[in-house]
């Protein structure tokens, strides 16, 4: 969300806007070299803090909020977001604000990284439930989670760096299985194991936490009933996957769906 | 006469090399590991994997015929299905069929009251390798229905 200054502006440069700003997230400013040669003035969308101040002050009325910014003016939307954030990129701000592209030296040291970090995953010795019987199968000869590094249950959380959630997760487990998610040193991951875990399961009741990416943040879901140690170790393989292509000293951001709402069944979609 | 044995037995390390015979025996068996990524176990006849949607063999038609058992079925309503008429046709056509994977405890209640014959359209299939990042992947729309869950393979 962001307000959208508009077509009106251009040959206006009114700079009103610009003194009632509580953050100066209208550029170009007065005293920035840009000024003299901008046509008009853009908002940064990533600096606006959303609080209107400035479309009352508009002699022109320009500025519009992103949602009631008319149809004819939609491409001035990218077109604040673009001008706005090449200007700033080129300063040192961009240098802080870790805008800067990879290069050689931060990829080479990411690859290490993540390589270390893959081969050595230490998941946590935590099961919940008939999930936890698959992963001492997974862990055990037969399957042997050790070809993955994954074979070091450990029984602190302070030593582990990844949480097997294998189980049902009832409400009053949520907050223990939290603290002790909490209490895993950075950085960790979360592989959700099994339809409990994952959204409930047959269990949609009062007391059963409905998906664990309620209380904690969830990498991989693997799905069955239980699932088989094959399947875990597929996930684990999937997490793998996923750690490799981490930024670790761009510290790119991990995306992890929140699971606030469960995904539902389109039925009246014909 | 007990001493001497005992003496005799802890010089020698007769307990010793004992184990270590045994420890000796295995090791020229192969190895007890499977090795998962690059070998897969055969599944049991009657194992039930993701749910899948099968065609006619040859032709490839459809052969569900929309009649919603397997969504009364399923006792966590996982299944949501729908098709239209067409017309002059007898059989229904399949427009959407939504299986939410998240939940399911793979019962096999569906496949089991899946009237089509001879091909079941519904079966259990052999598909265990089920990791998703995200829910919104485990909702399995009518593409996936038909050609199985997509498998990342992993050489290394």
């Amino acid at each position: 969300m962001a307000y959208i200054i508009c077509e009106p502006c251009i040959g206006t440069k009114d700079t009103a806007c610009v003194d009632v700003c509580p953050v100066d997230c209208i550029h170009p400013r007065k005293d920035e070299p840009a000024f003299a040669t901008a046509e008009m003035l853009y908002i940064h969308p990533d600096e606006c803090i959303d609080c209107g101040a400035c479309v009352p002050a508009c002699p022109v009325e320009a500025i519009f909020s992103l949602d009631e910014t008319p149809q004819k003016w939609a491409s001035f939307i990218s077109k604040n977001a673009s001008t706005t954030q090449r200007e700033t990129s080129t300063g040192l701000m961009g240098l802080i604000d870790h805008k800067f592209e990879d290069n050689f030296i931060t990829t080479s040291i990411d690859r290490v990284l993540n390589w270390a970090r893959e081969s050595s995953i230490w998941p946590m010795g935590f099961g919940l439930a008939c999930c936890a019987i698959e992963m001492m199968a997974a862990s055990a000869s037969r399957f042997d989670i050790a070809r993955f590094g994954a074979e070091v249950f450990r029984a602190s959380p302070r030593q582990s760096d990844l949480m097997i959630v294998a189980g049902t997760v009832t409400k009053k487990m949520a907050p223990v299985l939290r603290r002790l998610y909490d209490q895993m040193p950075e950085p960790k991951w979360v592989i959700s194991m099994g339809s409990c875990s994952n959204a409930g399961g047959p269990f949609p009741t009062y007391s059963v936490l409905q998906g664990v990416d309620k209380v904690v943040p969830v990498d991989v879901y693997v799905s069955g009933c239980p699932p088989r140690p094959e399947a875990l170790l597929y996930g684990l393989m999937r997490l793998q996957d996923k750690i490799r292509k981490e930024g670790t000293v761009l510290r790119k951001e991990r995306v992890i769906m929140s699971g606030d709402t469960e995904p539902t069944l389109i039925g009246e979609r014909a | 006469m007990q001493t001497i044995i005992k003496f005799l037995k802890t010089i020698f390390l007769v307990d010793l090399l004992k184990g270590m015979w045994l420890t000796l025996k295995y090791t020229p068996q192969p190895a007890f590991t499977f090795q998962y990524p690059a070998e897969r176990r055969p599944t049991a006849p009657r194992f039930r994997g993701v749910l899948r949607l099968q065609t006619e063999p040859g032709t490839g038609a459809q052969t569900c015929i929309v009649c919603d058992q397997c969504a009364k079925a399923c006792p966590d309503d996982l299944i949501a299905l729908g098709g239209h008429r067409e017309p002059g046709q007898k059989i229904k056509v399949l427009d959407y069929f939504d299986f939410n994977l998240s939940r399911c405890s793979f019962c096999g209640l569906c496949a089991e009251v899946c009237p089509t014959k001879p091909i079941k359209a519904l079966i259990m299939s052999e598909d265990y390798e089920l990791g998703s990042y995200s829910r919104e992947t485990q909702i399995l729309r009518v593409d996936e229905m038909y050609d199985g869950v997509p498998i990342e393979h992993y050489t290394h």
